[in-house]
Order: structure tokens, then sequence, then C-alpha cells
């Protein structure tokens, strides 16, 4: 499987467990981590894995009509997008780390 | 590389430590602040039930029999409002500084040196072998099973905690609560402090009776320091209603026809919870306050009713000689019955336990501040059956079956206004009032007794136990109306020349609201046009300012010692229509002048003798001051000054305001700004700020700034119900749900902004959640 094939079922694998739970979070950002090229593109893929995490969840809220109450919120709301990508972030560098002499050779 | 893989990990796991709780609170999805709950089937042990939420978040509760009814209520109360219950149960019990910190230490001592706990203890102890006994216990058990089984609502999440058991003696202290809310008034203390400070003089801004001509039926002891603490706890002043009832005869539809909006707190959610609940058949629609299982104020399939506050003195205090802890009493030295009671209280370093002494006397409790001791005798202090009356409104089906509840009614005394299907109509401001005798001699209640000679104590009181009540107006004493072609109360006096003392003028509201709205209905009947629902909404949004009519005048006489420019601006109000709109220019001078006015007449005197405006005397009693009268002299200048001198400086003054503050129109000036309990900590739970119409004095009611002791809130029409059993109509200042996320939090707001209305009705519709048999 591509690089960014197994970033997407990452992806998409942490969505799903984040809908449930946020350590959704945590297992996304080790996941696409993992599938990262180097530390620099598994730190990009963690942040926008965390980023699209949270687009998200607004989207369901903007169909749900609460979107609006939501950003009034703030800064509760926008402590919820950091909460996200701190999470994912440091989740992908880390098996990152771990997974770099695999992930170079492809 | 693994190096750094660890040191990643370290962070992780540091981050996760930190930031644990507010990923459980935060997290997007999963987070518990943006969860609601979406049970739709929910197990009673009770019976069968099917609640249906409408358009507005009103539940209709179809019931197989009355305690599963009850368990149907407790459950979508508590889904709807469980914060605001908890918030109030919290309040009345102490306990709110476990929670929210020292700040509300005070406002904990007070509550239960009052022990408002032993009086719903008392109020249970003769409920439970009631009817509504068993019904308030099934309540109770559909409020816990929300409790365990759903999510809380946000508030428990941001202040970390969950909230006890509901018991019912918890919705019992729920009446207590509004009850002191209207009736805990510490004027006897105030007026005391009053002749201490300005003399006896001064009582005659207090007259026992305001000279007016629309009642409702036509025909040493204390000090400032002890004031000023006790003032966040008293019923507040602005706290009002107004509800009319016109007989048939009147109405287009030859059916009786019933309007109430009382005048509350506004809040977010609102004091009010809507629903409509149908038993075998029958309805009953209208709203209660969260915590509560009956309809409080609403109609059912053959009457409809509603309150006012009647105002009366139902508080009295009493002083006594002491000596070595003991208290004389009648020929013996006493000890006071004492309670040590903990309080768990947030600090910053954690939580302490402090202790609150509290004591009582024959009389009721003591409250010991700052070198004052007065024992509190309040007809809310004993066994009390209000809940039970309320309970026989829901059911009745006729005057008679009415009238049987109302022999219940002890407190808060209210104005009833009673309506049915065949025609009749009644107003009876049914509850208790004490009789004060000294040496045999009726006296009035507005001093404060010697308790140690037994003075003006209360025949069959029983603090925190069972009242005979024999020593109280009795039922069918208290003067009222059956039948009558219309009546209208807004908190006016009851009635002149009435036997017994009902409080003097500091307990009733100035008449200007009464006035107004007798003048609508006595147009209507004299022009011969029959009402209809469409002419009381238009009663219900006058803002025809009846103090304008009266002051306006006082403004143009003193037009000669104004400047050029605040002689402009009272020009303005020559051609005023004396209404209160937010488009007004001519509504934001007077509402500014007239505020201006009051504090440059008294506030010379009061602030000099260490009295606030909380002390001032009733606008109506300024109105009816003599131009000459040493009130408008301004003890701090040589001159002597008039009326035409106060009325000139308060136009210069508001001039000014207005200028600095760049208002152009009322309702710049005049916004409705309704806060949740929060708002001091986050301010997305408060409501959206708008202009509005209104003031203190107009039947449409708003009061933009009501002193509560602790801080400035506003106050207003808190229910506006019409019913003429064809067509009904109602609307509550915000939304049904409490719950933050939910598209009914405050979905009527801008609808009760601007007069508008929803139907009040018996259809059941909406999405629909049902409560099965538990095996």
């Amino acid at each position: 499987m591509r690089n960014w094939t197994k970033v997407l079922v990452g992806f998409a694998i942490g969505l799903i467990i984040s809908y449930f739970h946020w350590v959704g979070l945590i297992v996304g950002g080790l996941a696409v981590g993992i599938a990262s090229r180097n530390l620099r593109t598994a730190l990009a893929a963690g942040l926008a894995f965390g980023i699209m995490v949270w687009l998200a969840f607004i989207t369901m809220l903007s169909v749900n009509g609460m979107a609006g109450k939501f950003f009034a919120m703030s800064p509760l709301s926008y402590l919820s997008l950091l909460l996200a990508v701190v999470a994912t972030t440091i989740s992908a560098s880390i098996t990152n780390f771990f997974s770099r002499p695999v992930s170079s050779k492809t | 590389m693994k190096k750094f893989g660890i040191l990643s990990l370290i962070l992780l796991v540091l981050f996760l430590a930190a930031a644990y709780n507010y990923l459980n609170l935060l997290a997007p999805f999963s987070g518990s602040l943006w969860k609601q709950s979406e049970e739709k089937v929910i197990p009673s042990p009770y019976g069968h039930v099917k609640v249906y939420y409408d358009e507005y978040g009103v539940p209709h509760i179809v019931a197989e029999n009355e305690k599963a009814m009850a368990f149907a209520i407790g459950y979508v109360q508590a889904k709807d409002r469980l914060f605001q219950m908890d918030l109030y149960r919290r309040l009345m019990k102490g306990e709110l500084s476990e929670v929210f910190g020292e700040a509300f230490f005070d406002s904990d001592v007070f509550h239960i040196k009052m022990d408002f706990v032993g009086a719903a203890e008392a109020s249970w102890s003769i409920l439970k072998k009631t009817e509504l006994g068993e019904l308030l216990e099934a309540y109770s058990d559909g409020v816990n099973y929300y409790i365990e089984h759903n999510e809380l609502p946000a508030e428990f999440k941001l202040a970390g905690y969950k909230p006890e058991k509901w018991r019912p003696e918890d919705t019992l202290i729920m009446g207590k609560e509004m009850a002191w809310g209207l009736t805990g008034k510490f004027w006897d203390l105030k007026r005391a402090l009053i002749v201490e400070k300005l003399g006896e003089d001064a009582l005659e801004l207090y007259p026992e009776y305001m000279n007016h001509s629309y009642p409702i039926i036509r025909t040493n002891v204390v000090n400032k320091s002890l004031l000023d603490w006790l003032k966040p706890f008293e019923a507040k002043e602005g706290i009002g209603s107004n509800n009319w009832v016109v007989s048939g005869k009147y109405t287009k539809n030859g059916k009786p026809m019933l309007a109430n909006d009382p005048h509350l707190l506004l809040i977010a959610p609102p004091v009010w919870y809507e629903m409509h609940l149908q038993l075998n058949g029958e309805n009953v629609r209208g709203v209660t306050l969260p915590g509560v299982p009956v309809v409080i104020i609403g109609m059912n399939d053959y009457v409809a009713w509603g309150f006012t506050n009647v105002g009366a003195d139902v508080i009295d205090f009493y002083y006594y000689v002491w000596k070595d802890g003991k208290y004389y009493y009648k020929g013996q030295w006493l000890e006071p019955e004492k309670e040590i009671k903990k309080v768990r209280v947030k600090t910053g370093n954690g939580y302490e336990e402090r202790e609150v002494v509290v004591e009582k006397t024959v009389h009721g409790p003591l409250i010991d501040k700052y070198g004052s001791k007065v024992a509190v005798a309040w007809t809310g202090l004993t066994a009390t059956t209000e809940s039970l009356a309320i309970y026989k409104y829901n059911h009745a089906h006729n005057i008679t079956e009415f009238m049987e509840g109302l022999r219940y009614f002890d407190v808060p005394a209210q104005n009833v206004v009673y309506a049915d299907i065949y025609g009749n109509i009644m107003y009876y401001p049914a509850g208790k009032y004490p009789i004060r005798l000294i040496n045999g001699e009726e006296v009035a209640g507005n001093i404060i007794f010697n308790g140690s000679a037994g003075e003006g104590e209360w025949r069959g009181f029983n603090p925190y136990g069972v009242s005979t009540w024999e020593g109280f107006i009795p039922f069918e004493e208290i003067p009222h109306l059956i039948n009558p072609e219309y009546v209208a109360t807004a908190n006016q006096r009851v009635v002149f020349g009435y036997q017994h003392y009902l409080g003097d003028s500091m307990y009733f509201a100035d008449p200007y609201r009464g006035m107004r709205i007798y003048e609508m209905l006595d147009n209507a009947v004299n022009s011969g046009v029959k009402m209809t629902p469409e002419f009381f909404m238009e009663m219900q949004r006058d803002v025809y300012s009846k103090p304008a009519e009266f002051f306006t005048p006082y403004i143009f006489e003193a037009e000669g010692k104004m400047s050029e420019k605040a002689r402009k601006y009272a020009e303005e109000l020559r051609e005023w229509d004396l209404r209160m709109t937010k488009d007004s220019k001519e509504a934001l001078i007077f509402s500014i002048w007239l505020k201006n006015f009051i504090n440059e007449t008294f506030g010379d005197e009061f602030y000099s003798a260490g009295l606030d405006s909380s002390f001032y005397p009733h606008l109506y009693t300024l109105q009816n001051l003599d131009k000459d009268s040493r009130w408008f002299d301004d003890i701090r200048t040589p001159e002597k000054e008039n009326r035409d001198d106060i009325a000139a400086r308060a136009m210069e003054l508001t001039v000014k305001e207005i200028e600095e503050k760049e208002y152009r129109v009322y309702g710049d000036y005049n916004k409705l700004n309704i806060e949740h309990p929060f708002s001091s900590i986050v301010k997305f739970f408060d409501y959206p700020s708008m202009p509005m119409n209104g003031s203190d004095y107009t039947v449409f009611n708003f009061r933009r700034a009501v002193d509560w002791g602790t801080g400035l809130s506003q106050a207003g029409s808190s229910w506006r119900m019409i019913v003429n059993f064809d067509r009904n109509y109602c609307i509550i200042p915000g939304g049904n749900s409490g719950n933050y996320f939910s598209k009914h939090y405050y979905d009527q707001l801008e609808m009760w902004v601007n007069g508008k209305y929803k139907s009040l009705d018996f259809e059941v519709r909406g999405e629909k959640i049902v409560f099965e048999v538990s095996k």
C-alpha cells in the first residue's frame, strides 16, 4: 500500500474512533505517523488529521444547527481545536521516530 | 532516533495527564460538553407514558395513570432544567459554597440559619399522607432515573460536580424558594432604621395607604450593617405581576377571559417551565417551577387561573431581653433551641468544613449579626400545603372544586383570578394573613415586636411544625369577589378600609399598572365593543406610562429654571404620546429624568444618613409630595430648593448622561440583558441582548435594573397567558429547554420581546419519547 493510502486509512480509523472517544485522536495520530515518510511529513499529517477531525466535528454541528452556539463558546471552542491538534501531532511524531528506518526504505 | 521517540512518548503522557479532564470535556465529537440526552425509550416502574415535544420544546405528556405521569414529569424536567433545579435546591439548603466557592458562604449561612429545609420537611410530614405524597415520590424517581442514566447538563460538567438524588422535600423547598422570593421582606427592619436615621417625620414618606383610587377591589434594634448583609436574600423590589379577568358579558365569544403575566427575575433559562399533561382524556397546561410536578399557572378543560403576588405583610421580627445566652419570654428565661450545622466550602486551598450555629426561639429562627439579634416569623416556616392547593386547581372541574383548593393555599399569599367554561369568574387573594395583638388590640405588623412580652405573636403558628392557624384571618373573611363584572390586580393594595392589617404602603406596589389596566378595561366596557384575545394582547403590550402622565407637568413647570439645552430636551416631551417604546427619544429623556429626579430629591437626605436607594419611598409618594416639601430641599446647599429646582437639575443631569453615553433612543438605554447564573464566568449561556419597550411602571413590564443586593438584574413578564377557552395564548421569556445546545434554548425570546404569542392548546404533537413499564 502506498504511503498516502496508509495515511488515509489512518485518518479514517482515527476519525471513526474519535467519534466515540478522544483516544481516537491518539490512535489516528499514531497511525498517520507510522505511515509518514519522515518526521516533517508525520508532523504535518498529525496536524492535518487533528484539524480534519475538528472540521468534521464542526460540519456535524452545522448540520445539527449547533455551530453558531459552538463558536459563541469561545475560548472553549478553540480549546477543543488545540486539544485535537496537540494530541494528534505528538502522537504522529512518536510512531514516526520508531518507524523511520522502515518508512525510509519505501 | 528511538531516543527522540521516547521523548515524544513522554511528552504525550505529560499532555494526557495535564489535559485529561479537558479532553473528556472538550474533545471533538466525544467531549461530554457537546452531548445531549437522546434516550427515546425509558423504563418506568409506574406505567406507560408518551411524551411529545412540540415545535417549542413543550412536553405534552400523555399518561395511563397519575404516578406514571409524575415519573415522566420528573424525567422531562430533569432533562430540560436539572441544573436550575439543583441550583435553587442548593440555594435554599445553603449548599452553594460547596460547589461555587466561598463567595456564596454568606448566602449559605443565611439560608441555613433560616432552616428552610426544616420548613420543607414539616410540609412533607403532612403532605406525604395526602394524594400528593406518592406523586411526589414518583416524580423524584423520575428525576433520579434521569440523573443516573443520562447526560448531565453542561453546567454540571463545567462546575465539576454531580447532583445528589432528588427527594420529595426538594420539591417542597422549591415552593419555599418562590414564597420567600415574593414575601420575605425586611421592610419592618428598614422602617425602624429609617426612623432612627431620619426621625419619625420621615414616616410621612411611607404612609399606611397610598392615596389612590385603584385598589383591586374598588371600594435600635437593627443596624445598617445587618440590613446590608440581609439585602441579597430578601424579596426584591420590582417583583410584581398583572392579572385580570373579565366576565363573558363583555367578551366576543361570551365566555370569561383571563390574562396573567407574573413579573419575576428574567434569567436564562426562565423561571417557568411549560408543560401539558393529559390523563384519562383530561388536560391541564401551563407553567410550573422546575422541580414541581403540577401546573402552577394555567388552565385545564374547565377552568383557568392566574396569580399575582398580594405582597401582604406575612413576616414579623421579634427582639428579646437576653441574659447569659437565654432570652426572656413571658416571665421565663428560655434557652434558644440550638443546632450546629456543618457547611462544606470550596476554597482556593481545597475544601473546608465550617460551622453555622442555627438558633430558634418560640417565634422562629434568630438572625444574629453585627450585634443585632432578631427572631423571624414567616408564614412559610411551618408546614404549608400550597402544593396540594395547586394540585387541586389542576384537577378542578368547576368553581366549587377550585375553591376547595384555595383553602389549602398558605404561602405566598396570591391574588388568584379564576375563570371557567360555565361563565364564572372570581378573585380571591388566597393565603394566610397573621393577626397581631398587643394587649388584646389588633396592631399593624410593620414594627419590630417585643418578643419577650409576647407582643404581636401569631396564634396557632408553630415554626417548623404543623400550625393550627387560629390567629390568622379566616378564609371566608379574606376580601374577595365572586362573579364580578371584571377585576384587575397589579400588586396594588387589595382593598381600602379593611378591618385587618394586610401591610402598609411599602408592602404594596405603586398603583400605576393597576390604574392603567382598569382604565383600559373601563374604556372597553364603556365603548360597548366586545373584548377578544387580541384586545388582551394589546393590553399586555401596553407601554403607556402613567408616571409620565403625572410627572411631565412637573418638568414643564420647571422649564424656567433650566438651561437652554435642558429646556430644549424638556420641550421634546410636549408632543410625546407617553409611550415607553424602544424607538422613542422622548421615552429616553423621561426615563433618565425620572431616575435623576428621584435621586436628586431623596439622595441628599438618605445617603447622608447612610441609607441607600433601596430605602426610598414609592414613586407615587414622590408624585404627591407638596411642591415645597422639605424633601425637595437639598440639605447640602444653603438655598432652599423646591420641586422646580430639583426637576430642572434632574433635566440638566439627563442631558449630560444622554450626550455622554450617546444614547439616541430609549432602546439604546432600555436593553434586555438576560443572564445565566454563570454569567460572571462565561457569557455564552446568556441570551442575546436586544432593545426593549416598557418600563417598571408599564403594563408591558420590563425592569432594566433591579437591585439584587449583589448587583443589578432584570425583571419583567416571566409568562404571558391569555385564556378565553376557544383560543388561548402564551409565551415565556426565552425557551423551555435549559440545555444550551437545544434549539429551544431561547426560541421564544424574540417573540416575547415583540409581544407576540404562541398557542396554548391541548393538541398533542411533536417528537416522541416513550416510557415503557419496566419488568
